[in-house]
């Protein structure tokens, strides 16, 4: 029996340098996301601690009124950059990563009972998520926002907001889940060990999660992998374009939204910095996607 | 007395847009506790859509027309799901194929036991080492994936599943057509044990008249969708009365004959289509001893022995 360490997956990873750098780069941006509270400098949601004299600071010098000094810069508030982008990319990693929960559970269940059940089941499922294909994702997870803000009273529109994102991110991106699974559950469905556990009378639910479903887990996963880096980037885009995470609790496309006001006027760093942490983010998790789909890919083998 | 299986009259139909056809017609057999009863044909006879219309797998557009299937008595057509490896249970031809490659066997077998007895964790385990040492299988391989099992021991695992539940009925089709011989005999082996030790009913479905030969109590010989014969093993083997099962018989090599200097005999040509099937006896055209009555009318089995005009005369 092989363990972890042994097996071909871990061999290939080790063998690929791309994919050992972008892992180490992400699990840093990551503890770096998780542990913000205790690594960064200032907490930038404390409105109450910043001081406005502190704004437009330019990154690597003193501010020339107060003389505090930021490493990479304010903000218009005066938000000290670092701890911005550090509390920006825990919302973005975590509505990211929630939201990829959600659309890979929907998608798992709705693609697996589609292809297993057939019939009208498969029918509604399928065409509606063709039709969801016809709009640009970005358009669905608007007007999911739109709709659940509308929902919201206005008192709790603040609060609510990273669980309106997660959920209109996670519902306009099951898609691609659920065609997966199903046609990979019509094919292991066919399969002779399937009939075999219901001729012994395992319910169709057992068939479904403890038959098929680990038959077909690893596109899940490719899916999953490369589908966060577009999550993250789907919140950065819905932030920017103002209507996911809010100004007082900024997330990375918050940020780029702020900078993007002073670009032209010279303060290119509040922009630049956040832009540059939301890259590295999404390629690194893009790049170890497409390792994985590699790896995984019994026919590149 | 009433038999554990008893198929009565069974007609089962595919119907698409250019008619019906009858895979099965006129099929009546019974199964009793602690019987083997063996079923062989050629590919395409019908015994595997006997075995799959028991199990309730027949997939549309096939459908029972006609007649019924009692078990314990009790007609169980549309109401097979519940009794599938609880009451029946089933085998196939490959055992790789009919095992989850990514499942340890173990892991198989405790579950399927819990879906049917009311038992805990711990007993599964217990039970799933008692059901590997009766199948002949060390239990200390209970943690081994399918792959790394030879076929013969897959098909050892793959009884241990079916029986997993305390069925009384035992659907095998073409147990032991993918192993080699000598597996073959103990696989075999195994299944009349098993059959003896608890009682079980089975239907062995094979192409295979040697392991019909080694393992069955009784013989059900189809054609065309239907039974032919069906008579004790020995007595079929030494006075088949339909010419079809003499056919079958002469067709396979003998050891004790003086086979150097014999042609093996065969059936001259081939089963009809379903949907070509002749209007007297399905198998007139290929016989040897055809009457004018054979294509005029169709031999109906009397007494449970053979379908076919000559015994009638």
């Amino acid at each position: 029996m092989g363990n972890w360490w042994q097996s071909d997956l871990f061999y290939s990873y080790r063998t690929n340098p791309v994919a050992v750098i972008s892992s180490v780069v992400f699990v840093v941006l990551g503890l770096a996301a998780l542990f913000a509270p205790w690594i960064s400098p200032t907490n930038p949601f404390d409105a109450g601690s910043l001081n406005l004299m502190n704004g437009f600071t330019p990154p690597f010098s003193a501010n020339q009124f107060t003389g505090d000094y930021f490493v990479l810069g304010t903000d218009d508030q005066g938000r000290d950059l670092v701890s911005a982008m550090l509390y920006g990319m825990r919302i973005s990693l975590m509505v990211g990563i929630l939201a990829v929960g959600l659309a890979m559970v929907l998608g798992v269940t709705l693609g697996l009972v589609a292809g297993y059940r057939g019939g009208w089941v498969d029918a509604v499922v399928m065409r509606l998520a063709d039709v969801q294909l016809t709009f640009p994702s970005i358009l669905i997870a608007m007007l999911v926002a739109g709709i659940a803000r509308g929902l919201v009273p206005p008192d709790q529109r603040e609060g609510m907001a990273t669980i309106i994102l997660i959920l209109s991110i996670g519902l306009s991106d099951w898609v691609q889940f659920a065609r997966t699974v199903r046609s990979s559950t019509l094919l292991e469905k066919e399969k002779e060990y399937v009939q075999a556990a219901r001729v012994l009378g395992r319910s169709h639910l057992a068939i479904m999660f403890r038959h098929i479903l680990p038959g077909i887990v690893s596109p899940v996963l490719v899916i999953a992998t490369i589908s966060l880096a577009l999550a993250i980037i789907a919140e950065a885009t819905l932030s920017f374009l103002g209507v996911g995470a809010p100004p007082t609790e900024p997330s990375l496309g918050t940020l780029i939204r702020i900078g993007q006001d002073f670009l032209f006027a010279g303060e290119w760093w509040i922009l630049l910095f956040p832009a540059l942490t939301l890259l590295l983010i999404a390629l690194s998790v893009n790049l170890l996607g497409d390792w994985l789909r590699d790896a995984l890919n019994p026919k590149l083998k | 007395m009433t038999h554990l299986l008893d198929i009565k009259d069974l007609q089962v139909t595919f119907s698409n847009r250019h008619g019906d056809l009858r895979v099965l017609d006129g099929v009546s057999l019974h199964v009793g506790r602690g019987e083997i009863l063996g079923i062989i044909g050629e590919s395409g006879a019908g015994k595997s859509m006997t075995g799959n219309a028991v199990m309730g797998l027949l997939e549309p557009p096939g459908k029972i027309t006609k007649g019924d299937i009692l078990f314990d008595g009790v007609s169980i057509i549309g109401k097979a799901e519940g009794l599938r490896g609880k009451h029946i249970s089933m085998i196939f031809q490959d055992p790789l194929t009919s095992l989850n490659p990514l499942k340890r066997v173990g892991d198989m077998l405790t579950e399927t036991m819990r879906t049917h007895l009311p038992i805990g964790k711990s007993e599964a385990e217990e039970r799933a080492r008692a059901s590997f040492e009766e199948v002949g299988l060390d239990p200390s391989r209970l943690d081994a994936y399918p792959h790394e099992f030879s076929g013969g021991m897959r098909q050892r695992v793959v009884i241990a599943l079916a029986l997993a539940g305390e069925p009384e009925l035992l659907i095998a089709d073409e147990p032991t057509t993918a192993l080699d011989v000598s597996v073959q005999a103990q696989i075999l082996e195994l299944i009349r044990n098993l059959c003896e030790k608890r009682g079980l009913g089975v239907m062995l479905i094979t192409h295979d008249i040697g392991v019909i030969a080694n393992s069955c109590d009784r013989v059900a010989v189809f054609y065309a969708g239907r039974p032919v014969e069906i008579a004790g093993v020995s007595e079929l083997l030494a006075h088949p009365k339909h010419p079809y099962s003499e056919g079958l018989i002469a067709s396979m090599p003998r050891i004790d004959a003086d086979s150097r200097h014999e042609m093996l005999r065969q059936i001259e040509g081939s089963m009809p289509a379903l949907n070509k099937l002749p209007k007297g006896c399905a198998f007139a055209p290929r016989c040897h001893k055809v009457m004018d009555k054979c294509l005029e009318q169709q031999p109906i089995m009397q007494s449970g022995r053979a379908a076919c005009w000559l015994g009638e005369a």
